[in-house]
């Protein structure tokens, strides 16, 4: 036990090391801290309107229920986030070779990075819980402490299953050429089975009689009454099977430790000999590495789905289902869930022009250049000491982020064409394809500022990477602050929307220069 | 080929990895770069090839400054550091062709290269698996067919032999001689003395980032031996 401690302390040790190292600390803690702070308070005024509404109903309980749900879905994408198996550590051999036990090594990384899942989580979700205790009369402190102890196990129980599903992963995928490729088609499917399972409970959650057998689950009842009623038996099944899973992953875990992710010899001794642009050869390099990175498609790839699926049920069941899903949404931003008649006229009224908004926003939160150049690790080298232009570097780097944006954004595009008006069908191709673009410098700029190229696993990149939390942050207003003037222009609709499309040229532009003449001495100093 | 003017690297600290380095190497020399551990060595080899950028002093390739004309140098240059990272989501040919691809290199010409080489290295059945099932040698062997692949004028390694078989190691000193031999410039990092006393023909020894020694080899060697020199300059104060 002493060496999981030890090896913890020192994982700590050298993940403080580097905060701590980083350049331009207070811009990019500054960014954190607003993002984090904007996250807490939305997801707490949500609690806060679920709370008076049930207060409202009568009962009060049902906002526990609610909450249950919360940690339910938290679980689930945490369980699709971590399940991309994770290719094998800079430190593997070193921590084999001193002498500690496999299942000591493996609990020790898994408790690291679980960590700051939990502290996510906890920051999400507790507050909904403190402010129970605060506003429901008659209700324990003990409550929070019941809530943080569930939120521990659920955490222990997604970390449990998902390292499962990963070594499951690795064991069938080992035996062909390119396993992780395979590897990050099974992530996108979990993806999509996360996007869809989230659309399931939205729509079951618009009937009211269903949605009440929402709460009957048994998950959800088994927290509820963990949390709410401090039922014993409840916190005891939670902890028999969040501990049971979790002592499963790591033995399995363990036993995948030190062996090779990929037993593939090719009986095929025919070399092809191609001849291309070192621009194409580059792309093609990007394009093989993302999609043989699982966790890099996982945290990148969920914007492009969740574009599709809403693309799909506006097409095959209808806008005005998309719009009480967005009804619904907003309902919870109110006090008793009455959202007024003047924003549900608004709703309607801009429909179409808010949807290309929504796609833009989803497009620009997570582009693959805010850790494009972080994952080039010791292989930066390479692109260094070649004759390679900086610029062609970049492009491909754009390139394979408008790729993976892009294609999705025409089918999504095609699709919404049969049921809003071509004009805004052009107009949402086009200011999306626009932020697109203008996402991937703006993250590939910020990757530049924050480079993180000494890593033990890419996990630490994509998701613990300051770059990419930047990213998110700095994408955001990048791309609201432009669609805010949309409101306030006196002029007609088109012109409207193609002052809009302008800001995004003019944007991309700055951004471009900013990138090729700033961007150029930072990636000559990595 | 290569000629170091009054190199320095200081680190941000205001220390001093490498202070004043002149060194000129001409067509045809195979010139050895030795040193203790953090003596500069690494630090020197990658400004030469514009890794690490450098604020005092001139690095010139062929007559051309590496801080001016980076992309035009490393037309000219080849290198292969210590640990050869590459591309793991890459099958060997792959690599080979990316690197083919940004010199320009003709088909053919790859194809007769890469054949020669891998053959020789006995690698050539495994270029179509990925790199990340390569052993350290056989990565190494990898970067070594990549180095040759453009044919250019200057070759940097570092440490070269490293992780190499004997076998692989014999066909790296024939091919190196003879890319001398042919016009070629070498400039080598090694700890293996026994090596670059055989192979060289000029020899440099840096010292906590300082030159101590630099000339032909059998002018600095004389009677000696290159261990009992180095160990002569090295541990002297």
């Amino acid at each position: 036990m002493s060496n999981i401690f030890l090896l913890i302390k020192n994982y700590y040790k050298m993940f403080l090391y580097k905060l701590f190292k980083i350049k331009n600390k207070s811009f990019a803690f500054l960014i954190i801290i607003i993002f984090s702070i904007s996250f807490i308070f939305l997801f707490t005024s949500l609690s806060y309107n679920t709370i008076v509404t049930a207060k409202s109903l009568g009962i009060v309980e049902l906002a526990l229920s609610s909450f249950s749900i919360t940690i339910l879905m938290f679980m689930f994408m945490l369980v699709i986030s971590e399940s991309s198996p994770i290719r094998k550590s800079n430190d593997e051999e070193f921590l084999l070779s001193l002498p500690f036990k496999k299942s000591h090594i493996v609990a020790a990384k898994v408790l690291y990075y679980l960590t700051f899942d939990l502290v996510i989580v906890l920051f999400l979700i507790l507050p909904s819980y403190i402010l129970y205790y605060v506003l429901v009369e008659n209700v324990s402190w003990l409550l929070i402490a019941r809530a943080l102890y569930v939120i521990i196990c659920a955490t222990l129980f997604s970390t449990g299953i998902s390292g499962i599903i990963s070594s499951f992963l690795v064991k069938i995928s080992k035996k062909f050429r390119y396993s992780d490729i395979i590897n990050s088609l099974f992530s996108t499917i979990l993806v999509i089975s996360f996007v869809a399972v989230y659309f399931a409970f939205v729509f079951v959650g618009q009937d009211v009689s269903k949605a009440s057998a929402l709460y009957e689950l048994y998950p959800v009842r088994l927290f509820t009454n963990a949390i709410g009623g401090g039922d014993l038996a409840s916190l005891v099944v939670i902890t028999i099977i969040a501990m049971c899973l979790f002592i499963i992953s790591i033995l399995v875990r363990s036993n995948l430790l030190g062996k090779s992710a990929s037993t593939y010899h090719t009986k095929n001794f025919t070399l092809t000999y191609k001849e291309q642009k070192v621009q194409k050869s580059l792309y093609k390099r990007e394009l093989y590495k993302y999609f043989s990175i699982p966790i890099y498609v996982t945290n990148t790839i969920f914007g492009p789905l969740f574009m599709i699926v809403i693309a799909l049920i506006i097409t095959i069941i209808g806008k005005e289902y998309f719009i009480n899903l967005i009804e619904m949404v907003i309902s919870t931003g109110y006090e008793e869930g009455i959202v007024p008649e003047n924003i549900i006229t608004m709703i309607n009224q801009y429909f179409s022009v808010g949807l290309i908004f929504i796609l833009s926003a989803i497009l620009a939160i997570s582009p693959t250049t805010a850790s494009a150049i972080s994952l080039e690790g010791n292989e930066l080298w390479i692109l260094k000491a070649h004759p390679i232009d900086y610029k062609d570097v970049f492009m491909a780097k754009i390139l394979v982020n408008i790729t993976i944006n892009g294609f999705p954004l025409l089918l999504a595009v095609i699709l919404l064409a049969s049921r809003i008006p071509l004009v805004y069908s052009l107009f949402c191709f086009l200011i999306s394809f626009l932020v697109i673009i203008l996402s991937s410098i703006s993250g590939l700029y910020i990757n530049l500022s924050y480079p993180k190229l000494l890593w033990q696993s890419e996990q630490e990149v994509v998701k613990q990477g300051i770059a990419v939390v930047i990213t998110m942050g700095v994408n955001f207003i990048l791309v609201v602050l432009p669609m805010m003037s949309y409101f306030f222009l006196p002029f007609g609709e088109v012109l409207k929307l193609l002052v809009v499309v302008l800001v995004y040229i003019i944007l991309i532009g700055i951004s471009c220069l900013l990138l090729f003449k700033k961007g150029k001495a930072l990636y000559e100093r990595l | 080929m290569l000629k170091i003017v009054n190199y320095s690297k200081a680190y941000h600290t205001g220390q001093y990895a490498v202070k004043n380095l002149n060194l000129e190497i001409k067509p045809g020399d195979l010139f050895a770069f030795i040193g203790h551990n953090g003596a500069g060595k690494s630090t020197t080899i990658k400004s030469i090839v514009g890794i690490l950028p450098f604020s005092e002093g001139e690095i010139y390739i062929d007559g051309l400054s590496i801080k001016e004309y980076p992309v035009e140098c490393k037309k000219k240059i080849a290198y292969i550091p210590d640990n050869p990272n590459l591309y793991e989501s890459l099958t060997g040919i792959q690599y080979l062709n990316f690197i083919g691809d940004v010199f320009k290199v003709a088909k053919e010409d790859r194809k007769r290269i890469i054949e020669k080489y891998a053959t020789e290295f006995e690698i050539y059945n495994d270029l179509n698996n990925l790199i990340s099932a390569y052993s350290h040698g056989m990565k190494q062997k990898l970067a070594i067919i990549s180095a040759f692949l453009h044919n250019p004028k200057l070759l940097i390694l570092d440490e070269p032999f490293v992780g190499l078989d004997p076998k692989a190691a014999f066909i790296v000193k024939k091919a190196m001689t003879e890319f001398c031999e042919n016009g070629g410039a070498i400039f080598f990092s090694t700890h293996v003395l026994e090596i670059a006393e055989k192979l060289c023909n000029k020899i440099a020894i840096i010292k906590k980032g300082q030159l101590i020694v630099t000339g032909l080899m059998d002018e600095v060697t004389k009677n000696a031996t290159l261990e009992e020199v180095f160990m002569e300059q090295t541990t002297s104060e």
